[in-house]
């Protein structure tokens, strides 16, 4: 194989991991806000309940929970195999082609990925609003601002502001967590890697993604450091 | 009488905070209120701004009740109109930090009119010419408080006396019936309280109604009608400036106002 080649091989499994990122993210970012407000509400079952669930969740390895989401299903079912496993089946037989056999699985991993990352966000969501001063709250109260309006048009921006140092973490470890994939053998590009290594004992290939890895996370720190640019104007 | 303040008791945690507080004001009058830390002279401004549901009592703004504890509803969400007799100030500003000084005064009052138009289905350029009066009436009140040259800055970028004064022309664009502060420069340098002073004493002198939590005793004689001294949540003295600062036969008046007067006499506070 050439170098093109194998770049290409890799830009396939990079594409996945990249589909599975912003999957994650779109889902998990407004997933985590309402939990973050369920872990903030009044209400105290609910409060309780949800941050049980969030201490469960960040308790658990995202590599063991990925294998739960994957084979539990199957294993409390009523024995007719693995959920995911049949959803490829299903798949693979309605598109007719074969390299649509992950399908399944691919939703297994970003079931988990979504529940886990919904977490860590909320955590980070919940960090910003408590720590706005109550005196912004109170401040558009006497001005008979309603508590809508005072979220959206005094609180939000701050909360962002504070939340985007730690936001920006955690998207990056999401990056490099989605290689976790590979344990439910998802083709993303550690994967291919991998393989290129157990069948044509190519070696360097598997080092070679990190230079994908670290012009993905090289884009992503240029794009958080404008947003925070953005926001410098005022202190918060 | 315009306000009226009836009875208002207020406890947190089994503990009674202000246990009855009467008291009345003219339209167009000043009260000052003095006393000691943890009197409940912030308590008292934050019930009657409904920051804080008092137990029991009555508030009445121009014959009109703005606050009944009996009501079924007390606690539960005070009318918009109805808080908005009031405004408050507050000791440490709260300005927004991401908006200019202008949009700091303007934001409540466009989000009111938003919600109006909306409401009553008002047209867009009536929409837009209301906004507009807004704006306007914004710019007069930065004028009023001698920020005009400030209105694009943000509030990081002003000193603790020009945010304090952004704050009363917020609170000002509300139109509010009666203007609270709570210690409004207390959290200021010493050099520069004179300038918010200044303000306050300029809404006074056209009879604008206020009530001022403050330990500038000098200030308080000065500007006030009527003088409010409060101790362990009840007022233990109530007078003109001149009954106050006379010779007034509360001895914890006394007490308070010697060791305030030796407090200031003495040389560097601690
Ligand atoms: N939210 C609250 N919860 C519990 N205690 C409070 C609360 N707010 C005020 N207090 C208590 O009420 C008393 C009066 O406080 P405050 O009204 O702030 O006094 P002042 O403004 O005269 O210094 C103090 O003892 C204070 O600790
Ligand atoms: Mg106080």
């Amino acid at each position: 194989m050439t170098f093109w080649q194998i770049t290409l091989e890799l830009l396939h499994g990079f594409g996945l991991t990249c589909l599975l990122f912003v999957l994650t993210l779109l889902l998990a970012l407004p997933l985590g806000l309402g939990l973050s407000f369920c872990t903030m509400s009044r209400w105290k079952p609910l409060r309780a309940v949800s941050r049980v669930f969030v201490w469960i969740i960040r308790g658990i390895p995202l590599m063991l929970f990925i294998c739960m989401i994957y084979y539990l299903p199957g294993l409390l079912g009523n024995g007719s195999g693995n959920l995911f496993d049949s959803l490829d089946r299903y798949f693979t037989q309605l598109m007719g082609s074969g390299h649509l056999l992950y399908y399944g699985s691919f939703l297994a991993v970003l079931i988990a990925f979504v529940i886990n990352y919904a977490c860590y966000f909320s955590e980070i969501f919940r960090g910003g609003v408590e720590s706005i001063s109550h005196g912004q709250y109170e401040a558009g109260q006497v001005l008979g601002m309603t508590k809508g309006q005072i979220f959206r048009k005094v609180i939000l921006k701050q909360v962002i502001k504070r939340i985007l140092p730690p936001m920006s973490n955690e998207v990056i470890t999401l990056v490099k967590d989605t290689a976790l994939a590979n344990v439910i053998a998802i083709p993303e590009i550690i994967k291919r890697a991998k393989d290129m290594a157990a069948t044509q004992a190519l070696v360097w290939p598997l080092f070679y993604t990190a230079v994908f890895y670290l012009i993905f996370v090289g884009v992503l720190t240029l794009l958080f450091g404008y947003a925070e640019k953005r926001l410098s104007y005022f202190k918060a | 009488m315009f306000l009226e303040v009836k009875g208002l008791t207020k406890s947190f945690d089994g503990t009674q905070v202000l246990k009855g507080i009467d008291f009345t004001l003219e339209k167009g009058q000043v009260l000052s209120v003095i006393g000691s830390s943890g009197s409940g002279k912030t308590t008292l401004l934050r019930c009657i701004n409904s920051l804080e549901t008092a137990d029991a009592g009555e508030i009445l703004v121009g014959g009109n009740k703005i606050f009944d504890a009996q009501d079924a509803g007390a606690g539960r969400g005070i009318p918009r109109e109805a808080r908005l007799s009031f405004g408050l100030v507050f000791q440490s500003f709260h300005l927004f930090p991401q908006y200019t000084a202008l949009e700091n005064i303007t934001l409540a009052p466009t989000l009111r009119i938003r919600t109006l138009c909306r409401k009553r289905r008002l047209s867009r350029a009536a929409r837009d010419e209301l906004l507009q009066k807004a704006t306007e009436k914004a710019l007069e009140l930065l004028s009023k408080v001698g920020l005009s040259d400030k209105r694009d800055f943000y509030p990081c970028q002003l000193s603790g006396g020009q945010q304090q004064r952004v704050s009363i022309a917020r609170a000002l664009a509300l139109n509010p019936d009666v203007l609270c502060f709570d210690e409004p420069t207390s959290a200021l340098d010493p050099e520069i309280t004179g300038e918010v002073l200044k303000i306050i004493k300029e809404l006074a002198a056209e009879d604008m109604t206020m009530i001022i939590v403050t330990h500038e005793m000098t200030f308080a004689r000065d500007v006030s009608d009527k003088i409010l001294f409060m101790d362990g949540g009840v007022i233990a003295a109530q007078g003109s400036p001149e009954e106050i600062f006379g010779s007034h036969e509360n001895t914890r008046l006394q007490t308070f106002l010697t060791s305030f007067y030796s407090n200031q006499a003495g040389a560097e506070p601690v």
